[in-house]
């Protein structure tokens, strides 16, 4: 059931949700290339200081494009009043927000490809070191990852606020704050889950406890997030 | 056997203190087209709404297909195609699209999609966008998306809204249709009563929240008995005159008339010589018959305003 679902959201889904996650890739990328280009090249870490650079720019970007697919994706039904109509379909309401959370990591997931090709691509072009695939890969897609609990809030506020002024601020706000909230001692703001992207990296020490803790928090804020979204009444 | 497609139990529905549906007992019986009717916020959407699950009812139950819409929702939506108020539609996409997406999470074949734009008449403009759809064809696309699942039950709130003659006409006939040829029970919505006039076997009719009248379509039209108006000088003693030689007469001082239900050639002739001959002036007789809007405006309580 959820399946079918998924595939009917796949027909909806509007050309521009197909090209965000290329234009975050090309950003990410570029911005890496250029950055390291301009100010890193002749440091210390040599090509390998691209991944730092990369760090800096990751969550913020993973945390947008999170915030403008959920609120496009919510607004299909806006524009037009099709939540009635989805609501009468007959499957369980909740359904209905999971196939659309779905869609999110999909595409997010599209991005985490789109930066590793263009990373490794860059690297073959740039230099004859052997290729770190562990941080090539392993980097973009625990951002991915570790914004599984970012994705679940602004897919609820998008779907639940008709206008989305609302949703967006929050999650521009949140995408901005994620590295400071990183990089406070505090463990209270560490753990609020804007910080997790940042904190995923495999650069930092003790990644990994952030990544379960993403998975862990992100499916219960998804879960709480669409019981939520099945109570409620959509005009 | 099951005698109604829906029923509903003192259905209520409460927004804060204000009730906008009040205790409401509706019987939709199978096979039949239900006509429901009422003036603009009197409570139709709302009622609507719960049948379909979009909103809770506050309390009262509902039973669709002889099943508790509270634990058999999905099955019971499983069986319900419906339209509700505005259509639904994904205006970036075609006509086809739009319905591929229900037939997806329905589980239907791509045939059936044909069928049914067919029978809505939008094969042509199939594959072109929806926003580029007059209302006309928008509000058929509905239409074409609440058959799609061959529903045992269609549930259609305000389906002519914003619609031109031509387009009304042919929505009528689709409607009048879908019981014989395939059925289907109807529950349509609207405030006209001369479009629920034209197809409905049974009328529900509400106002302010409350059902003020449900049953047949005969015994809305038995309300609209004629009447013979006679104006004149002196009604009340003419109604005394008539009443001795027992017939029904009733005397209106206002407008200086009586009326009788009598209304034969006849009769109404001995009548009239009755009255002159009892020295009573007649200026007038004439035949007046109570229109159906006349009635719904009576029940609703609205005569008097604009």
């Amino acid at each position: 059931m959820i399946f079918n679902l998924m595939r009917a959201e796949g027909v909806k889904l509007k050309s521009i949700c197909k090209w965000i996650p290329l234009i975050q890739g090309v950003i990410l990328i570029s911005m890496t290339a250029l950055e390291w280009y301009l100010y890193f090249r002749q440091g210390p870490g040599g090509v390998y200081a691209g991944f730092a650079v990369m760090y800096m720019f990751l969550s913020f970007i993973m945390l947008l494009g999170t915030t403008l697919l959920t609120s496009i994706l919510a607004s299909t039904e806006h524009d037009t009043r099709t939540w009635k109509q989805l609501m009468t379909m007959p499957v369980p309401k909740n359904y209905i927000y999971w196939s659309k959370l779905g869609w999110v990591f999909i595409l997010q997931l599209c991005t985490v490809m789109i930066s590793i090709i263009g990373m490794c691509v860059i690297w073959l072009l740039y230099t004859d070191e052997p290729m770190p695939w562990n941080l090539m890969i392993l980097q973009p897609l625990f951002a991915c990852i570790s914004s599984l609990p970012i994705m679940a809030i602004q897919l609820w506020l998008s779907s639940i606020n008709f206008n989305q002024a609302l949703p967006i601020a929050v999650g521009i706000f949140g995408s901005i704050a994620s590295l400071f909230l990183a990089r406070s001692n505090s463990i209270w703001i560490q753990i609020l889950p804007w910080s997790y992207p940042a904190l995923s990296s495999p650069l930092i020490p003790g990644h990994l406890q952030w990544i379960w803790i993403s998975i862990g928090i992100g499916l219960l804020l998804s879960t709480a997030c669409s019981l939520q979204f099945a109570k409620r009444e959509f005009d | 056997m099951l005698e109604y497609a829906i029923d509903t139990k003192q259905l209520t529905r409460r927004i804060g203190r204000r009730e906008t549906v009040k205790e409401i007992n509706l019987k939709v019986p199978i096979g039949g087209i239900y006509g429901f009717l009422g003036p603009n916020g009197a409570g139709k959407t709302t009622t609507i709404r719960m049948l379909l699950g979009l909103i809770k009812p506050s309390s009262g139950e509902i039973s669709i297909l002889g099943k508790d819409l509270k634990r058999d929702r999905i099955n019971i939506l499983g069986e319900i195609g419906s339209l509700v108020e505005s259509p639904s539609y994904y205006a970036h996409l075609s006509g086809y699209k739009n319905l591929k997406i229900i037939a997806l999470i329905r589980g239907i074949s791509e045939t059936r999609i044909k069928e049914v734009l067919k029978l809505v008449r939008l094969d042509k403009d199939a594959y072109r966008q929806v926003k580029n759809y007059s209302l006309g064809m928008k509000q058929r696309l509905g239409i074409a998306a609440a058959l799609i699942t061959y529903p045992k039950l269609l549930i259609l709130d305000e389906p002519t809204n914003g619609l031109d003659p031509s387009g009304i006409q042919e929505i009528r006939e689709l409607i009048t249709r879908l019981p014989r040829d395939y059925g289907i029970t109807v529950l349509i919505s609207s405030h006209l009563l001369s479009e629920i006039e034209q197809v409905a076997t049974h009328v529900g009719i509400i106002n302010n929240g409350e059902l003020i009248f449900q049953g047949s379509i005969q015994k809305l039209t038995e309300k609209s008995r004629p009447y013979l108006w006679i104006e004149t000088d002196h009604p009340e003693e003419a109604a005394i005159a008539l009443r001795q030689y027992g017939w029904d007469a009733d005397p209106e001082l206002v407008t200086n008339q009586v009326k009788t239900s009598v209304i034969e050639k006849p009769q109404s002739a001995e009548m009239i010589k009755l009255l002159v001959n009892s020295q009573h002036e007649i200026y007038r007789v004439a035949e007046k018959k109570k229109t159906l809007e006349d009635i719904f405006l009576e029940l609703t309580g609205q005569e008097h305003s604009l």
